[in-house]
């Protein structure tokens, strides 16, 4: 049996992943933790393109990350779907720079969209801080400004919504879009904004694009701002469009609203006449105890089916404060590793990147080794090349765990066009090199890699998240935190077996362990403080706690010490996180 | 680097076939054994310039053993399989050929990888009866079908392909087909700019001159006058009469060679057995220089049958260098009839293919247990005997020159034709029996030994064989059959019409003197030691042996059976 007829097979085994399946138009699907989305999503797209999509015409898929597109990339690749050009798995920012702008800004009158390249974080920075100086003076909170100018731009508002923001953003947000023109500049927002301009007011573009993509897949709906909506809308729902869709979210994980995102989107799709919706139910990943506790805190009411039993959610108190949260985060990892959970099948979650750094020492003085992805620079895929690199060339090659195949063609992917065989041969000469040579930094790696041409790579704007995080990185092993940190280090990061997992709540989406300490839920805290009066706010601290908890298969524990830390680092009395009490732990 | 082994599963008659490779590898086998069908299974995962649609098979490429034996039966309605694999191994410490395979890598110590050609039904994931069959080929790096290898990325090992029979001069007179390019454009690259404008000024000089000849101009003239007549002044092409173009690289991509010194005859004057060799010259001449470039990362080159139109000494000389140069950046395939390309490969390169019934089975030689001594041995035998062991399809190991000039007449007399039942009887020159007893073992190929009784020596050789070989049992049961004594002498008993042609060439050969001894033997038939004194003052065994040939001789039965064992 091929691969695609199992993964067929297993989905006929689940009414409602069947249903999708076989859906007729557009259909929206509500996937809660552990339903199996990810895999549904890609047997579709799989099944689809070979029986519903004949080429030359092909498909879109959107995701929330580039992490997330290579992984989907691998899956369609293992189901037997080769790449054709009328295929895109990407980003939004990506769809809409390379497919959207790249092919129609310059027919349709607007080359320097074309030629625009991407600011660098530095450059938007700077754009930012003159804008809204010009505007506001000096002496006004630039960063504030810029965040709610951002959150704007993000959401499409309308000028109303603008003014209701406050006054004079709009004029700062012009100021600082035209300053970018100048320099021959775009930024993601913009980008994404004129690809739905370019989508709303031109039909040959519409026409064009639903020719190319006769579908469209959309992941992690409820995570995406309403650019995206507004393409989907544009090219799937009007009445002269006809690409048909396909997108999975869930309102309850929703936890980027602060961004721009819009949760409420993929409910508002839902009862759009023409669109079915599918309610995924069952739960593959989490015990039945978890399911339970955690839908509480949900207040949904929505019904999802377990289908592991057992499975355990406690508190635990540590009157004496967050650093006591930590040695009992530590001994309760050497409980579960006594008794056969693998480390790496153990988080630990905290609210804020401080914590995981505050535990992150804890856990290493108990002995225990851990990792703290995304501290110091984002998980991004070029970061996690670069780590490899590493691993692949210090940490024993092909038995690293890193196979010089997958480095060899994720260098590819990075370089894009400027990628030639030689580079292939010169990255492997520096990779065989390193273990002969004296203790290297990793700056010095970072720094050979970026000569070799990954600098070169990144000018390129559909690398611009990667280039982003690369400068971090960069900034962290030069003169951040990774300062002394040699080769060896940086490879020890990329080695995920055997870790205790330190994350926090947010970067915890997605993933999944045996067990799961959540540490901090005092109010304060979680929900943060500025949230407490704010429903919107306070609904997404909920969501991520939801997240948080849903990350388990089989245990729970929740640390919390009826006191938070002040800025100067006192203790100051507090109340248990409420949703200790929602989850039913406490009880008042 | 160097291609371990190629695996190869329902493509035409190699139904499940598996073959080890060495450096230099050279196969033989009779015509339909297969030997053709490697080649292109190896092209199918290697050779850049198969198409897309070459690659992609129909229904006569499936093993016909595939067949359920109805008429319309399709292997491709039956979701057959076709796979290619090539392992490849020691490539360790070359970084290039290293980041070519990181995607292919199967084991890593030693690093070991695989590229494999898959022609297979697509999974749609609709299945069932009347559900539409798709087929697809692939080229994929390790075990895992996913992980697909682009032509770019396979381009880097360069696969070259000598097809038996080419046209060579058609090859060579083609800009970009021929060898010769790379070297010429090589050459451009690298000379000076004062250089060429003095062959530029030379060149311009010599088209001036040739135009200032008036026969010359009358042409000139001719030409242009009649192209305005037909086109009007408005239209006329203008034509200008020139022996080259005047800029020197243009000219340096004209250039061609040519042959018999300042006569400069074209190459279709020469034979084609020489142009093929030309060819591979300049072909390795041009590979070595991108190798150098790093432009590709290693070669491997096939060559079918390239024994065509060439004398035997220069297949030797051309092939012996070819075969024994095994430099690491270089894999080579030889397909060949001739014993003579045969016989200066290495010994353990060799691979036998033959038909089993519809089905290719390979055997190779380097699958013999020999130590290196014995390898040499075997290669010296081979070199020797233009490779006749190779050739054979049933062997007959001998220790010395007098059974292999009688076993032609000694089988008659039994009613048996040694080329019809094809066996071939090779001396060994001694009694170490076991090398070459191996090396037939390892190719498939059927032996038996005959040698001398000398007492208990006879059979106590038989049994230390027999271990040697790992079997057990009676000798005769494995082909091994041991004389009484000396073969001349077990001649002598083995038939009583023997006497009269032994004794009466012996008497022919000798001298008066042993006339006068042998004059005793109408009596009583010589001692053995005697018997043998004669021979040897006669001229040697050799000689009694052949003179003894042009007469009827009965084999001794040990030498009857093991002709029986072989023909069996």
């Amino acid at each position: 049996m091929g691969p695609l007829t199992q993964s067929i097979r297993e989905l006929s085994a689940n009414e409602r992943q069947w249903q999708v399946l076989n859906r007729q138009g557009h259909c929206v699907v509500h996937a809660p933790p552990g339903s199996g989305k990810t895999k549904l999503l890609v047997t579709c797209l799989a099944y689809d393109l070979f029986n519903r999509i004949p080429e030359p015409h092909g498909a879109a898929c959107i995701t929330y990350t580039t992490a997330a597109a290579e992984e989907l990339r691998r899956r369609l690749a293992s189901l037997g779907v080769s790449a054709r050009p009328s295929l895109f798995v990407g980003t939004v920012h990506s769809f809409a720079i390379n497919r959207i702008i790249g092919p129609f800004a310059a027919l349709l009158g607007k080359p320097e969209l074309v030629k625009a390249s991407i600011a660098s974080d530095e450059q938007q920075e700077e754009a930012y801080r003159l804008a809204v100086g010009s505007r506001f003076g000096s002496s006004c909170n630039w960063k504030e400004k810029r965040k709610q100018i951002e959150f704007h731009r993000r959401r499409l508002s309308t000028v109303e919504e603008w003014n209701r923001g406050g006054e004079g953003l709009l004029e700062a947000c012009s100021s600082y879009e035209s300053l970018l023109r100048g320099d021959g500049l775009i930024d993601f927002e913009g980008a994404v904004a004129a690809a739905v301009d370019l989508v709303e007011q031109h039909e040959v573009v519409r026409r064009v694009l639903s020719a190319r993509y006769r579908r469209l897949y959309v992941d992690e709906y409820q995570d995406l701002a309403p650019g995206l909506d507004r393409l989907v809308r544009a090219l799937c729902l009007r009445p002269d469009s006809d690409v048909e869709l396909l997108a999975v979210g869930d309102p309850g994980q929703a936890i980027f609203s602060w961004n721009g995102a819009r949760p409420e989107l993929i409910s508002e799709l839902s009862s759009l006449p023409g669109v079915s919706t599918v309610h995924l139910e069952h739960n593959y990943r989490c015990g039945e105890e978890i399911i339970r506790a955690s839908t509480r805190v949900e207040r949904v009411g929505r019904k999802v089916t377990a289908v592991r039993g057992g499975g355990e959610v406690l508190a635990v108190f540590c009157p004496a404060g967050f650093t006591e949260q930590c040695h009992q985060a530590a001994a309760a990892v050497g409980l579960a590793h006594r008794r056969g959970v693998p480390l790496h099948e153990i988080a630990v979650i905290c609210s804020m990147n401080a914590q995981c750094r505050e535990v992150a020492e804890v856990l290493r003085g108990a002995g225990l080794a851990v990792a703290v992805p995304g501290v110091e620079y984002p998980r991004a895929p070029v970061t996690l090349f670069v780590e490899s690199c590493a691993a692949w060339a210090m940490l024993g090659r092909e038995q690293s765990g890193h196979r010089l195949g997958a480095i060899h063609r994720r260098w590819r992917r990075l370089l894009g066009p400027t990628w030639t065989r030689d580079t292939d041969v010169r990255l492997t000469e520096l990779l065989v090199g390193y273990r002969d040579k004296p203790v290297t930094y990793a700056r010095r790696m970072l720094a050979d890699l970026l000569g070799m041409g990954l600098r070169r790579a990144m000018a390129r704007p559909a690398q611009s998240d990667n280039a982003n995080a690369l400068d971090r990185m960069q900034h962290a092993v030069e003169l951040g935190a990774l300062a002394d940190a040699t080769v060896v280090d940086l490879a020890s990061r990329a080695m995920r077996r055997d870790r205790v997992n330190v994350t926090t709540m947010s970067s915890s989406k997605g993933l999944e362990f045996e067990v799961v300490l959540l540490l901090g839920a005092d109010e304060g805290l979680m929900p943060y403080w500025s949230s407490a009066n704010d429903p919107a706010k306070l609904e997404e601290d909920r969501r991520k706690f939801y997240v948080s908890v849903t990350r388990a298969r089989s245990t729970v524990k929740i640390f919390y010490s009826r006191s938070v830390a002040t800025s100067a680092g006192r203790a100051k009395p507090a109340e248990p996180s409420r949703f200790l009490y929602e989850i039913g732990l406490l009880h008042r | 680097m160097r291609i371990e082994c190629i695996r190869v599963t329902n493509f035409r008659n190699l139904a499940d076939l598996c073959v080890a490779i060495q450096p230099g590898t050279v196969i033989v086998g009779e015509n339909r054994a297969g030997k053709s069908n490697l080649l292109y299974a190896l092209r199918l995962v290697l050779d850049p310039t198969l198409s897309p649609s070459d690659r992609h098979l129909g229904r006569e490429d499936f093993w016909d053993g595939l067949s359920d034996g109805s008429d319309d039966w399709d292997p491709m309605d039956a979701r057959e399989v076709i796979e290619i694999s090539v392992d490849l191994a020691d490539f360790e410490d070359d970084n290039t050929v290293l980041s070519t395979l990181s995607d292919a890598l199967v084991q890593s110590d030693p690093l070991r990888a695989r590229l494999t050609y898959r022609f297979a039904p697509l999974d749609t994931g609709v299945a069932g009866p009347g559900a539409k069959v798709k087929y697809r080929w692939t080229i994929f790096g390790g075990e895992d079908e996913g992980n697909q290898i682009d032509a770019d990325l396979r381009g880097y090992l360069y696969f070259a392909f000598l097809g038996a029979l080419r046209d060579v001069d058609a090859d060579l007179s083609t800009w970009r087909r021929s060898p010769l390019r790379v070297l010429l454009t090589a050459a451009a690259k690298a000379i000076g700019d004062d250089d060429l404008s003095r062959v530029r000024s030379a060149m311009r000089e010599a088209n001036a001159q040739l135009n200032d000849l008036a026969e010359i101009k009358r042409v000139g003239t001719s030409i242009s006058d009649r192209m305005m007549e037909i086109l009007g002044a408005n239209q006329a092409l203008e034509t200008e009469l020139a022996v080259a173009a005047e800029d020197p690289l243009r000219l340096i991509r004209t250039m061609k060679l040519f042959v018999d010194g300042a006569a400069r005859r074209h190459l279709s004057t020469t034979s084609l057995g020489t142009l093929n060799v030309l060819y591979l010259a300049l072909l390795e001449l041009g590979l070595e220089e991108r190798l150098a470039e790093q432009d590709i990362a290693h070669v491997v080159m096939t060559i079918e049958e390239p024994e065509a139109h060439l004398h035997p000494h220069m297949q030797r000389l051309a092939f012996r260098r070819l075969l024994a140069d095994h430099r690491t950046n270089r894999s080579i395939l030889v397909t060949t009839h001739s014993p003579h390309i045969a016989s200066v490969a290495s010994p353990r390169s060799l691979v036998v293919l033959r038909d089993a019934g519809g089905r290719t089975e390979a055997a190779a030689a380097s699958d013999a247990a020999l130590t290196d001594a014995e390898w040499d041995d075997i290669a010296r035998y081979l070199d020797a005997t233009r490779a006749e062991l190779v050739f054979a399809r049933r062997v007959l190991l001998v220790e010395g020159y007098a059974e292999q000039a009688l076993l032609p007449s000694m089988a008659a007399a039994v009613g048996m034709d040694l080329d019809k039942l094809g066996i071939t009887v090779c001396v060994v020159h001694g009694t170490h029996f076991t090398s070459y007893a191996r090396f037939c073992e390892a190719l498939g190929i059927r032996w038996a030994v005959i040698t001398d009784g000398d007492g208990d020596a006879g059979p106590a050789r038989a049994g230390r064989l027999l271990a040697a070989l790992s079997l057990n049992g009676d000798p005769g049961e494995h082909g091994i059959f041991v004389g009484t004594s000396t073969f001349e002498y077990d001649l002598l008993y083995a038939h009583p019409s023997n006497v009269k042609p032994c004794f009466g060439t012996l008497w022919e050969l000798s001298a008066d003197r042993a006339r006068a001894t042998m004059e005793t033997w109408v009596s009583q038939w010589p001692e053995i030691g005697t018997y043998l004194t004669t021979i040897d003052k006669a001229g040697g065994k050799g000689r009694f042996a052949q003179r003894l040939a042009s007469q009827q001789i009965w084999p001794p039965d040990y030498v009857h059976s093991a002709l029986r064992y072989l023909a069996g």
